[in-house]
């Protein structure tokens, strides 16, 4: 049995970034991941988008977080950092939840820098259904240059990462969790980290002490090749049933995604005794819906008509149960305490991370 | 019926208003799932709720879970079946729109229309067998006709498929759900028809009597077409020339007549003078009515207070199949 100080489930941004930040207080680290490679999930498996709370116009809260933790990861990850496009954020005349003059008070009660579109950039979009479109400040990152910069820092910092290693059990032993793994090893460990993010209740043994209700859902995601004029450009229309396309940096391709055909399926995870949302999700049989997507998107912006489906990329996403009526999206932070102390953490965006090394650093780690 | 070749490319949608058929919506998504899933590759099916009363938004909401691709808007109050019917338009994404009235169309024309549509048609109209004949109807086809300039073909009803170009021309209109049922013949597009006998499912959406037939023909005519505003101004400047030149004869008679009758002058003189302002004023007024009636019409016809999606889970029926395989590497 190999006694360590901290063990991280999971090998996803979440998963690394909190085994980074242990790492600088305590020795022996070590992070579990199920796959071949890290990021192999969630991680990499979204729009890539760094928010800069333009997209929480009804959640003031979740917004001015959004502003300041887009400088830190625009700070701390330069080189996974790619600006050179043109972020649009349009407003949909019909069904919009929020009108044109709305977004520009929110805009500027959070101190989110905005200004009118440009007139070319106008033209693409149908004026029966855009109400107004703005030009904002909104990076988006690239997913391998981001793993393979937490994996040098987590091999620099002496992390251990085990690949294809997956945890088989937790057991409770004294003031320290003993962790058993699918390769026949035993891990002793103070301090336990679940990033699982949709495997959270799927740890066997982590179940129990962990009640807040999370929400599974399958997620499609298009990946287009955009026509010549939408290259340079990421185009959302809020807020209601509308989409979204913008650069995908790992793959040089656009992503589509849509509020309406985005989310395939959800269910509320009953824990460890219903199937794996993974499995669940290389069950699912599920039709693509991108030519909905597209074929919607289209009417907004005419000239994603010449746009080409190449891919869907379909993943797991995790909610919390009570995020389903408003807009916000806190991070979820369980912590057991007695006798041996289990972390529980799971954050809907990437640059959430900051709130949760906060808490970390408030906890006294 | 087999799927031609092309309908593997082409994305469409089903457009069924629905006010309370709680009875008999379940029937009607279930057959037209069957009919469209045959046919289409691609397609939604979009149904709108025209503010049941029943249990209608349940089932459907209930009908999601099983089948796929079913669209619903519910709009916030009764609008009648042609704003639902431009409700499901102004909201459907397909490349093709079907639409049809779920109280008397038969489903199983929904493959002759595609069939015409393929042909190069852009409108494929229905045409109700039971509504070709009849003097009211003939007097309001050729009072259109005459008013407009258009060919209408007779017997038209809501059994409809649009191309997107006819279906983006429709939404420009800000009086489309006055005018839905003549839009398309307003430029010309192929028009192709299918000829049908209506069936009987019920009769959410009210039964159609003689007045509401009378009070439509007119809306249509007076919404298709400004003439009937212009003839307002003729009529007006008729009267008031006549006005004028009977207030002239009154002058002359008081100056060049001896024996008049005490106080003719005095009561044919101010009346003629005022009919003469009136119809002025009318003449007037109804040009610039003539003129707002061109730009009016900027209100939203309706607002939808709701949707929602088919979310149809596979793994809820084959949980054996799941169990235990742990490959997570798939996808």
């Amino acid at each position: 049995m190999t006694r360590l100080d901290a063990v991280i489930v999971g090998g996803g941004f979440f998963g690394c970034s909190i085994a980074r930040y242990v790492s600088g207080r305590m020795n022996a680290v070590t992070v579990i991941e199920q796959e071949a490679e890290l990021f192999r999930h969630a991680s990499s498996i979204n729009q890539a988008r760094i928010h800069n709370g333009y997209h929480y116009p009804r959640s003031l809260q979740t917004a001015y977080r959004s502003r300041v933790n887009f400088q830190s990861f625009v700070r701390d990850f330069p080189e996974c950092v790619v600006s050179s496009f043109t972020q649009l954020y349009a407003i949909g005349r019909r069904q919009s939840k929020v009108s044109a003059r709305q977004f520009e008070r929110f805009c500027n009660i959070v101190g989110a820098p905005w200004k009118p579109a440009r007139a070319d950039h106008m033209n693409l979009f149908d004026p029966r259904l855009i109400e107004a479109a703005y030009e904002v400040t909104e990076y988006a990152f690239d997913a391998t240059i981001l793993r393979d910069t937490l994996r040098r820092m987590l091999d620099s910092a002496g992390v251990e990462v085990r690949l294809r290693t997956r945890v088989e059990r937790v057991e409770t032993a004294g003031t320290s969790s003993r962790v058993f793994l699918s390769d026949g090893n035993e891990l002793e460990t103070k301090y336990l980290f679940n990033c699982t993010y949709a495997g959270l209740r799927h740890v066997p043994g982590l179940g129990p002490q962990f009640s807040t209700p999370i929400k599974q859902e399958i997620t499609e995601m298009a990946l287009i090749e955009p026509p010549d004029e939408l290259r340079g450009l990421g185009i959302t229309v809020m807020c209601g049933p509308f989409f979204s396309t913008m650069p995908f940096p790992a793959r040089s391709l656009h992503t589509l995604s849509h509020v309406r055909y985005t989310p395939h399926c959800s269910w509320v995870d009953s824990g460890v005794d219903s199937p794996h949302p993974y499995a669940t999700m290389a069950a699912y049989a599920g039709a693509s819906k991108s030519l909905h997507m597209l074929k919607d998107a289209q009417r907004y912006v005419p000239s994603l008509a010449k746009a080409r489906i190449v891919d869907s990329l379909f993943e797991i996403k995790t909610l919390l149960v009570r995020n389903e009526i408003d807009d916000g999206r806190p991070i979820l932070m369980e912590r057991c305490e007695s006798p041996n102390t289990v972390y529980s953490i799971m954050g809907g965006k990437i640059d959430n991370i900051y709130d949760a090394l906060d808490r970390l650093k408030a906890d006294g780690l | 019926m087999t799927a031609p070749e092309t309908s593997l490319d082409a994305f469409v949608s089903i457009v069924i208003p629905l006010c309370d058929a709680a009875s008999r919506v379940e029937e009607l998504v279930i057959e037209t799932d069957r009919v469209v899933r045959g046919l289409f590759r691609h397609y939604e099916i979009v149904l709108v709720d025209d503010a049941s009363r029943d249990e209608t938004v349940e089932i459907v909401q209930c009908l999601q879970k099983s089948i796929e691709n079913i669209q619903l808007y519910c709009l916030n109050r009764r609008s009648g079946l042609d704003v639902a019917m431009v409700a499901g338009l102004d909201n459907s994404i397909g490349d093709f729109v079907i639409t049809l009235n779920p109280e008397t169309d038969p489903l199983h024309l929904i493959p002759a229309l595609w069939e015409k549509a393929q042909n190069g048609n852009e409108v494929v109209c229905g045409v109700r067998t039971d509504r070709v004949n009849g003097a009211l109807r003939r007097l309001f086809y050729r009072t259109f006709e005459g008013a407009t300039g258009l060919r209408v073909p007779r017997g038209i009803s809501d059994l409809r498929l649009y191309s997107r170009r006819v279906v983006s021309y429709i939404t420009q209109n800000n009086d489309r759900h006055l005018l839905l049922k003549v839009l398309p013949f307003f430029t010309s597009y192929r028009v192709a028809t299918v000829d049908y006998a209506p069936v009987k499912r019920g009769n959410g959406f009210g039964d159609r009597s003689l007045s509401n037939a009378l009070l439509s023909g007119v809306t249509i005519l007076l919404a298709s077409s400004i003439r009937p505003l212009r003839l307002l101004t003729v009529m007006s400047l008729l009267a008031s020339t006549l006005s004028l030149l009977f207030a002239a004869y009154v002058l002359c008679v008081a100056l060049l007549k001896r024996h008049v009758v005490e106080g003719w002058i005095s009561l044919a003189l101010p009346m003629a003078v005022m009919f003469f302002f009136l119809s002025t004023i009318l003449g007037i007024l109804s040009e610039y009515i003539f003129m707002l009636a061109q730009q009016s019409g900027n209100r939203p016809v309706y607002s939808i207070t709701k949707e929602s999606t088919s979310s149809v889970l596979e793994i809820q029926r084959k949980l054996n199949v799941v169990e235990g395989s742990g490959d997570f590497s798939k996808r």
